[in-house]
Parts: structure tokens; C-alpha cells; sequence
């Protein structure tokens, strides 16, 4: 199961580069929503290749979070401190990513994420010298362009080198991750794109970041915020080391549970 | 083991299902990719809006917003805004080229309505700031409603360039929608766009611009009448206006109309009408045109803004040397000097016209009448509408055109009766003798859970009918009318200097909680009865009634401007009154 | 189960060639899928000469040849030429330009874009 799981979260990884590599091609950072809406109705195959990309990504991240859930639930870690740390960071690489990947469709809802995203990072103490590092003055995507389409990725693949000593994906699990991949997107319908002047109550952040959201909207301190995300990976990357395993679990749990709670239940 | 089969059989039915899909249902290439967008896909045979405006050129989501690559009617209509030019989308879709246009507007009376407002409130005794400039937009949503806003909520505030057009249910008479109110001389029908214009026709202003004072009505010699819908024609009423419930009688019209069949647009300048992006008190402060603008030229070279006025016109001739207004400098592109000869053009089809200057003869340079406005002689008649009854139920509904839904309150409006003929005159805004009638004479009688209250706020206000003739009123019907000097009706005499009237308005006998007659704007010693709502606004005075009905004396023989006992007429009396001349006594 | 594996190994090789096509579409798209135009010299008169196909005018004298983009630089309009006043005017806002394509005087700020051309052979090729 566990090896199972992680080749094909692999796999799946490989997956969203290549639709990635693809769709990159029609992209434009300077005229964003435009370039995007020339994919999903301009273009041949466009709107093809941008599901797949999406899918593949958000069944990549799912399939993260059961790789890390089966991981825990083992009785003996199997691999180096170094391995695991860079793990760790694997998965904050992936949040961002993630994130990135949400901005970047330019739409309504993704300008308002980074809007939000910029204010955040604004009202924290030591990271608001680093806002220039996704902000740009001219062109409103470009940064969070190059961080996920370059930065990213290159280094994401380099910590997943480190972290399980090979890149090498066994072809058959890249078939699976494919298969996935389309069968979430024959399934499933994408987010549609919120064009100016559409009439909503509200705009939404990617899945992943609503019970943030729903925090900032109680007027919780930004700070704070920013803490509660950072929570888990403290968590993971203190498991390693820690004496007491089962309590750094119950506590992920704890995190879990009341995340979803407010993610779903406050409004 | 198990976990492999699944994901296996569920990798090959995903993957040979992707290659149906990729070669079945994918949306491919469009058809065509159509510019400047692809709602010309579909849309393509509508026809344009104007010529400034070509479809070829701008498409349509420039405009009406949407999704302008969508290939499919959801996606395509998602964030689709039906009539952007209403205000809140003007400002996002017009504005990108009009830039000050739509401020202006969204910041001018035609919008706020505040003077309406505000001497509403300030007749009922509610405000003591003539000057505010609080208007529909400020008071959207507000609970708290007082009597006077009550009122102009159910009464006055359907007509703001803002409205909405749906909310009439006589479309008939359907206002509002933005900049589409004025511009718009046809609406949209299946493949025919609306058309917009620069050359507004007067019905567009008329659609407002027929209640209160009735300017736009007396413009076209149309008076409201009594409302019986005389004379009868094959058994029907005739006379009816397009709301189908007020009638009128035909009177002369303007000689503007009726010489030159000019329209509203002809003299109003845009800076006027659209603002100049102030927030204004009254409409005296934001109208830019004066008779003199036209009838006694100052004529510069044509600027920027004129040549490109008359070029989107298209039919006035290109302005060379013009006049300008004095007030905002508006260029009167259409009003052209060309060798000394001053031409007018007709906005609507360019037909020129000689335009004849204010001439120097006495009856314009005579010291004498140095305090007259234009309006006061050569105004033939104004509305006056006596004596506004109104009557207000807390209980009942009535609709709110600020909320745009029925709320709690009722009004309903009656007058005492109407007259056009030998309007009062007083000392107008701008300090000069105008015409003056009732504006407004409220007689209240307020039901309140089971109290009643009683208020009355008799007030007369100045302005230019737009009756204007050639032929000037009669010297006796300003010097010895006593409607004309806001006495009222009656038998006007003057005996040893001291006037003597009795009206023929009884207030007291017709059940006004007032004594003074309704028409009376003062009485004869002076004493103004009824209030106005400009600062220097007000009836004639004491000193100044004595002169004008003792200058009839004079009149009586020298009924000629040109006699030369005017011209030093203060000399002429102190001649007369020390027994120096050949007159009678 | 070993052909199941193999089945799952040849599958992605497969796939690239499956996709290969609209992956290939989906890159190499363009919409400018304008061949190359010309028009014969013959065709050109002195003056001004309309090119509908490609939105152009071609002003030819004695000593030259330019070739204008027909759009306004205003708002896009497609400019009109009129013989008798030798000048440009824009039916949308009326901005004036000379036959050598200097702006005049209207809300247009700037002069008409020239576009670059070729002549081989007794043809002018645009663009």
C-alpha cells in the first residue's frame, strides 16, 4: 500500500509537469486571463490539456496527503532524518505550488487570492521585506509566473531526489497516474472562471485555504493565520525527532479535524 | 493485490475513454475566430450602435462586458451586463474612453435631484441648509424617513438619469438607464441595436422634464390644463398626455420652437446639462446657457472641443470663429460669425438661420429697466399651479422610487386651480426681476396612527417659463397688474401715490389656514407673504411697488421708450414734482 | 499479471503517441494564418490605392511608394480617402490625416503606421 501510494503520487507529479510543459506554451503572464480563456476556447485541445494539468495536480496533492497519512500511521520510520526533512519540505513546496497554479488562471477569485496573499505577507513581521518576491510592479502575474512554472518546480524536483534517492517512476505507475488523472477529469467539472462583473456573493480560495480564509473573515489576526497554517509542518518535522510520536499524531489530528471544522462550518 | 486490479481496470477504461474523448468531445478549434470578438460569431448581424462606435471595430464585450473568447451562449454571457449605460457600468465600460463624462453625470443634478430635495426640506421646516447637496444616491437605504423625504420619495425621485426603466409600469412614460436616458432615440429590438445620438431630440428631455415647473411642456405651447379632457372628440377626451391621466390645452409656443424648431440641445450646452463635476445646490448654479450667450455673442476661434462637437454632429459646418458661454466658456459650436454675419445651425439638420443680436434700441439700454432679466418681458405666459394640497396616510403604500418597491406611506396631490396668464413678477437668483410663480404653495394634512397633523408652507419661486416671444409684454400688465406685481388678482388703483387693492382670492371664505390670497406673493404695502427659497429671491418691496405703479402715471401718455422724458427719468420726475413740465396732474 | 505489467509499460508510450497529435496542434497554434500577399504593380495607380484583403492603402508618387495600415490610430476605425480633399477622415471621430499620412487634427494622437513591403519581381508583397 505504501509503496503503492507513493509511485503513483509520483507518477502523478510527472503527470502535471508534462500537461504543465504544455499549457505553458499558451500562456501569457502580461495579458493572463486572456491567455487563458484563448486556452479553453481558442486553441485546439486547450481546454483538454488545462484539465488535465489541473486534475492532475489536485489528485497529485490528495494522493500527498494519503502518502503522509499512511506514512504515519507506520510503527518505525524507514528512512534518514535528512530524508524526511526535506519531505517536509516537499510538502510546504507543493502548498505553494498549488497555490501558484490557483493565482495564476487570473481570473476574479485568483486575483483576490493575491491580493490577500500580498496583504498577509505584508502584515508579517520578518517575511514583509520578501513581498517583492511575488509582487511585481508591471506585470500583476508575472512573479508568481516564474516561481511555478521555473523556481518551483526545479526545486521540488530536487528535494524529491533527496528525499527518496531516485527520480526514476516506474512506467506502469505513470499509466495509472495518467488514467487518474483523466478519469477525474471526465468526472469531475473544473472550476469555472469568474469573469469581471459576474454577480456573486463571494470569491473563494482554493480548497486547501478556506479554513484560513474563513479565520481572516473573523478578523483573526493575519499573524496568527499565518501560524496556524505553518502548524503542521512544525508537526511533521518535529515527529521525526520527538520521543513522544503518538502525541505529535493525536495533535496532527487535533489540526485536521478542527481545520476541516472551520474550513466547513464557519462562514 | 486486489487495490492493483482495480486502479489497472480503472487506468485502461480512463485511458481508452481519454481517446474518445480527446477525438470526440474536446472543443476544438471554433469554427472561425471572429474579431474583434467572438460574440460575432453569433451575434454578427446586429447593427451598430452609431457611427462613432462601429461593431467592426469595438465588438460587443468592450462594451456589455461577458467572456469575449467563449465560444458557447453560458460562458459567453457570464458577467454579461444588458444596458451598460447605466451609471455603475458606465464607469467601468465607458469610462475607458469617456473618462470625465461619466463623473460628471453620476456628481450632476440630473442625478442627485438635490435641489428637489433640498427646499423640499427646507419649505417643511426641516433644514435650514439651503445649500446641501444630499441627493438620491445619499439617501438610498436610509430607514429613517422624514416627511419631506417621505414625499420625495413617492413623488419626485422617479425622475434621475440613473433610474431604472423597468420599475414604470406605463412604459409610456419610462425613464432612467444612464446615459441611455438622454442618448438613446430608439431601443434595442432582436437585431437592431439601440441607436444612440448626440443630436438629442426634446422628446428624450421631455420625459422628466414635463412636471414641476413644465418647462419642457410650456417649450411646445403645451399647458396642463384642468384636466377634463376637452373638447370632446367622437365621444373621447382629447388633449391626453402620454401618461394618460393629465390633459392640456395648446398655447403659444416658444418662439425658439416655433420660428426654428430648435431643440433643447440647440441652447443647452453639454457642460450644463451633464455637469461640470461639481456637486451643485440648485439648477440655476449648474446651467451654463444665458440669453446673452446667443443674443449678444462673444466670439472667439472655434477650440478643440467644438471641432470635434460638430464633427461627431456631422451637419452643423465646421466651426471656425463661435460663441462661447459666458459662464462655463462652453463652446456654442453652432452659433458661427462668418465675415460679422452670425449664423445659427440647427444641431438636428443643420439648417442655418441669421441670428438677430439684442438690439441697442432703448427698451434694452434704458437705465430704467437695467434690473430685468430677459424672461420678465419677454416671457408671455408661465404655469402656476395654485395651492398643493397634500395629503399624507402613514398606513398606507405607496412606491418608493428611490427603493424602487412599495413602502409604508401615501401621499396624494390636488391643487386649487391653475392660470398661465400675466405672471408675478419678483427679484429672481440672480438678483434680477423674473417671473415668479408658485413653487410650491403645500397645504398639508398629515394622518398619523389616529392623530392628525396640519402644516402649510406657501412658497413662490422664479424661473424662465421658456414662453419666450418677440412681442413683449404690455406695459400696463407689469406697471398696473396687480397679478404681474404679485399682488394677486383684483382692482389695482393708485390715488395720492398710495395703492389702493382688493383681491378678489377670498383665503379665508375658500378654507386656507392663511388670510392673505393664495395668489398673493405680497401685499400692497410691501409685505411679502409667501416665502421663496433662494436668499435673494423675494417680491417687490414697499419703495419698489410705489415706483412701478407711479411710473404708469408717466406711461399713460409717454408710451414710448424712446421719449426722451426716459432718458434721465429721474430728472424727468423731479421736473414733474416741482410743477416744471407741461403734464397734468 | 506479466502482461498486465507489460501492458502497463507499453501504455504511456502509447499515450505519447496518441497525444502526440494534440499536444502538436496545441503548440504549434497561430492565429495569424495569413499567407503571404501581394499585388501586382500593375494594379497600383498613382495615389491612393485601397487593399481591402489586408486593410492597407498604397500611396504611390512619382519618387515612391508607402503602404499605410488603413485603422485609424485612434480607436481602430477604418479610415476613408477622400480624392478631392486629399485626406484621410475617420468616419468614426474624425481624424484628418494627410496622403502621406500625418495626422492632421482629431482625438488620434498619432501619425498612420506604416507597414514595411517588398517589390519582386513587378509585385508588391505587404507585410
Amino acid at each position: 500500500m505504501s509503496r503503492f501510494t507513493s509511485f503513483i503520487t509520483l507518477g502523478l507529479f510527472f503527470v502535471s509537469m508534462i500537461s504543465g510543459l504544455v499549457v505553458v506554451f499558451a500562456y501569457h503572464p502580461s495579458i493572463a486571463f486572456q491567455s487563458v480563456q484563448k486556452i479553453n476556447y481558442l486553441i485546439p485541445y486547450g481546454i483538454f490539456f488545462r484539465q488535465l494539468h489541473y486534475f492532475s495536480s489536485e489528485v497529485f496533492t490528495i494522493f500527498l496527503i494519503f502518502h503522509i497519512v499512511i506514512e504515519l500511521a507506520k510503527k518505525k520510520i524507514n528512512i534518514s532524518g535528512t530524508s524526511w526533512n526535506y519531505s517536509v519540505l516537499g510538502f510546504v513546496l507543493v502548498v505553494i505550488l498549488m497555490f501558484s497554479g490557483f493565482v495564476l488562471k487570473a481570473d476574479l477569485s485568483a486575483n483576490a487570492a493575491a491580493q490577500v496573499a500580498f496583504n498577509l505577507i505584508k502584515d508579517t513581521p520578518l517575511l514583509s521585506n520578501f513581498l517583492a518576491l511575488i509582487q511585481d510592479t508591471s506585470v500583476f502575474y508575472y512573479k508568481f509566473f516564474i516561481w511555478h512554472i521555473l523556481f518551483l518546480p526545479l526545486i521540488l524536483t530536487y528535494v524529491i531526489y533527496r528525499h527518496i534517492d531516485t527520480l526514476h517512476v516506474k512506467v506502469e505507475y505513470l499509466s495509472i497516474a495518467i488514467g487518474i488523472s483523466v478519469l477525474a477529469l471526465m468526472v469531475f467539472n473544473m472550476p469555472s472562471d469568474i469573469i469581471a462583473g459576474e454577480e456573486l456573493q463571494s470569491l473563494s480560495s482554493p480548497w486547501f485555504f478556506v479554513g484560513a480564509e474563513n479565520l481572516l473573515l473573523k478578523s483573526w489576526s493575519p499573524l496568527l493565520v499565518n501560524f496556524i497554517l505553518l502548524i503542521p509542518f512544525i508537526l511533521l518535522v518535529l515527529y521525526f525527532y520527538s520521543k513522544h510520536k503518538n502525541i505529535i499524531k493525536i495533535l496532527l489530528v487535533l489540526w485536521f479535524v478542527l481545520y476541516l471544522l472551520i474550513s466547513v462550518f464557519v462562514k | 493485490m486486489k487495490y492493483k486490479n482495480i486502479l489497472f481496470i480503472a487506468a485502461i477504461i480512463g485511458i481508452v475513454i481519454s481517446l474518445f474523448y480527446i477525438y470526440s468531445n474536446t472543443p476544438r478549434t471554433v469554427e472561425k475566430i471572429t474579431k474583434p470578438d467572438q460574440c460575432m460569431s453569433c451575434h454578427s448581424d446586429m447593427s451598430d450602435i452609431d457611427h462613432a462606435h462601429p461593431k467592426e471595430i469595438f465588438g460587443c464585450a468592450s462594451c456589455h462586458g461577458g467572456n469575449k473568447f467563449a465560444t458557447d451562449k453560458t460562458n459567453a454571457h457570464k458577467g454579461i451586463v444588458l444596458n451598460p449605460a447605466r451609471l455603475e457600468h458606465a464607469s467601468i465600460f465607458c469610462i475607458k474612453c469617456h473618462k470625465d463624462i461619466v463623473k460628471r453625470v453620476s456628481k450632476s443634478m440630473m442625478q442627485s435631484q438635490s435641489g428637489i430635495l433640498n427646499v423640499l426640506k427646507y419649505q417643511w421646516g426641516e433644514s435650514k441648509d439651503l445649500n446641501s447637496t444630499i441627493g438620491v444616491d445619499d439617501i438610498r437605504g436610509d430607514s429613517n424617513t422624514s416627511l419631506a423625504q417621505s414625499h420625495f420619495r413617492k413623488l419626485c425621485a422617479a425622475c434621475h438619469v440613473n433610474q431604472d426603466e423597468k420599475v414604470f409600469d406605463n412604459q409610456n412614460i419610462a425613464r432612467g438607464g444612464g446615459c441611455s436616458d438622454c442618448h438613446r432615440v430608439s431601443k434595442t429590438n432582436k437585431n437592431k441595436h439601440a441607436v444612440f445620438t448626440s443630436k438629442i431630440p426634446t422628446q428624450n428631455c421631455l420625459k422628466c422634464h414635463n412636471r414641476s415647473n413644465r418647462i419642457g411642456l410650456s417649450y411646445q405651447g403645451i399647458f396642463e390644463s384642468e384636466g377634463y379632457g376637452t373638447p370632446y372628440k367622437y365621444g373621447e377626451f382629447s388633449h391626453k398626455m402620454s401618461d394618460g391621466k393629465r390633459f392640456y390645452y395648446e398655447l403659444p409656443d416658444d418662439i425658439h420652437h416655433r420660428d426654428a424648431n430648435m431643440s433643447c440641445i440647440d441652447c443647452h450646452t453639454e457642460k450644463g446639462v451633464m455637469g461640470d463635476g461639481e456637486k451643485h445646490h440648485h439648477m440655476e448654479e449648474a446651467e451654463d446657457i444665458k440669453c446673452k450667450d446667443c443674443h449678444q455673442p462673444q466670439f472667439k476661434k472655434a477650440n478643440t472641443l467644438a471641432e470635434t462637437l460638430a464633427d461627431l454632429n456631422e451637419k452643423v459646418p465646421e466651426p471656425k470663429v463661435i460663441a462661447y458661454t459666458r459662464k462655463f466658456n462652453s463652446p456654442l459650436y453652432n452659433v458661427q460669425n462668418d465675415k460679422n454675419k452670425t449664423s445659427f445651425y440647427r444641431k438636428s439638420d443643420g439648417k442655418k438661420f441669421d441670428l438677430k443680436k439684442m438690439s441697442d434700441k432703448p427698451y434694452h439700454t434704458s437705465d430704467m429697466h437695467k434690473r430685468l432679466d430677459c424672461s420678465a418681458c419677454h416671457s408671455s405666459w408661465a404655469p402656476s399651479c395654485y395651492g398643493c394640497h397634500e395629503v399624507y396616510f402613514e398606513n398606507g403604500k405607496q412606491f418608493d422610487w428611490v427603493e424602487k418597491k412599495a413602502t409604508k406611506g401615501q401621499w396624494q396631490e390636488f391643487r386649487s386651480f391653475l392660470r398661465f396668464e400675466s405672471p408675478s413678477l419678483g427679484i429672481g437668483y440672480n438678483k434680477k426681476i423674473m417671473p415668479f410663480a408658485p413653487g410650491c404653495q403645500v397645504i398639508a394634512t398629515i394622518y398619523k396612527d389616529k392623530k392628525v397633523e396640519k402644516f402649510h408652507a406657501m412658497a413662490m419661486a422664479g424661473w424662465d417659463p421658456h414662453t419666450t416671444q418677440k412681442e413683449v409684454r404690455t406695459c400696463v400688465d407689469c406697471h398696473f397688474n396687480p397679478a404681474s406685481l404679485g399682488l394677486g388678482r383684483g382692482n389695482l388703483d393708485i390715488k395720492n401715490d398710495k395703492i389702493l387693492f382688493s383681491p378678489f382670492y377670498d383665503s379665508n371664505k375658500s378654507g386656507m389656514p392663511f388670510s392673505y390670497p393664495i395668489d398673493a406673493f405680497v401685499s400692497k404695502e410691501g409685505k411679502q407673504f409667501q416665502t421663496t427659497s433662494r436668499k435673494e429671491a423675494r417680491s417687490f418691496n414697499k419703495d419698489e411697488l410705489t415706483s412701478i405703479v407711479s411710473a404708469y402715471k408717466c406711461i399713460l401718455c409717454h408710451d414710448n421708450y424712446g421719449d426722451k422724458i426716459y432718458k434721465n427719468f429721474t430728472k424727468s420726475k423731479e421736473l414733474f414734482y416741482s410743477g416744471k413740465t407741461k403734464c397734468l396732474d | 499479471m506479466v502482461k498486465r505489467r507489460k501492458f502497463l509499460k507499453f501504455l504511456p508510450y502509447a499515450l505519447a503517441g496518441t497525444l502526440a497529435f494534440p499536444i502538436g496542434k496545441f503548440i504549434f497554434f497561430s492565429e495569424n494564418r495569413d499567407e503571404e500577399f501581394w499585388i501586382s504593380l500593375k494594379n497600383i495607380n498613382e495615389g491612393i490605392t485601397k487593399i481591402k484583403k489586408r486593410d492597407v492603402f498604397v500611396y504611390k508618387n512619382k519618387n515612391k511608394i508607402e503602404v499605410f495600415n488603413a485603422h485609424c490610430t485612434h480607436m481602430g476605425c477604418i479610415l476613408n480617402f477622400y480624392k478631392d480633399k486629399q485626406r484621410f477622415i475617420c468616419p468614426c471621430h474624425h481624424s484628418h490625416f494627410t496622403i502621406d499620412g500625418f495626422r492632421i487634427k482629431g482625438p488620434a494622437q498619432r501619425d498612420l503606421d506604416k507597414i514595411t513591403f517588398k517589390i519582386k519581381n513587378k509585385k508588391l508583397f505587404i507585410g
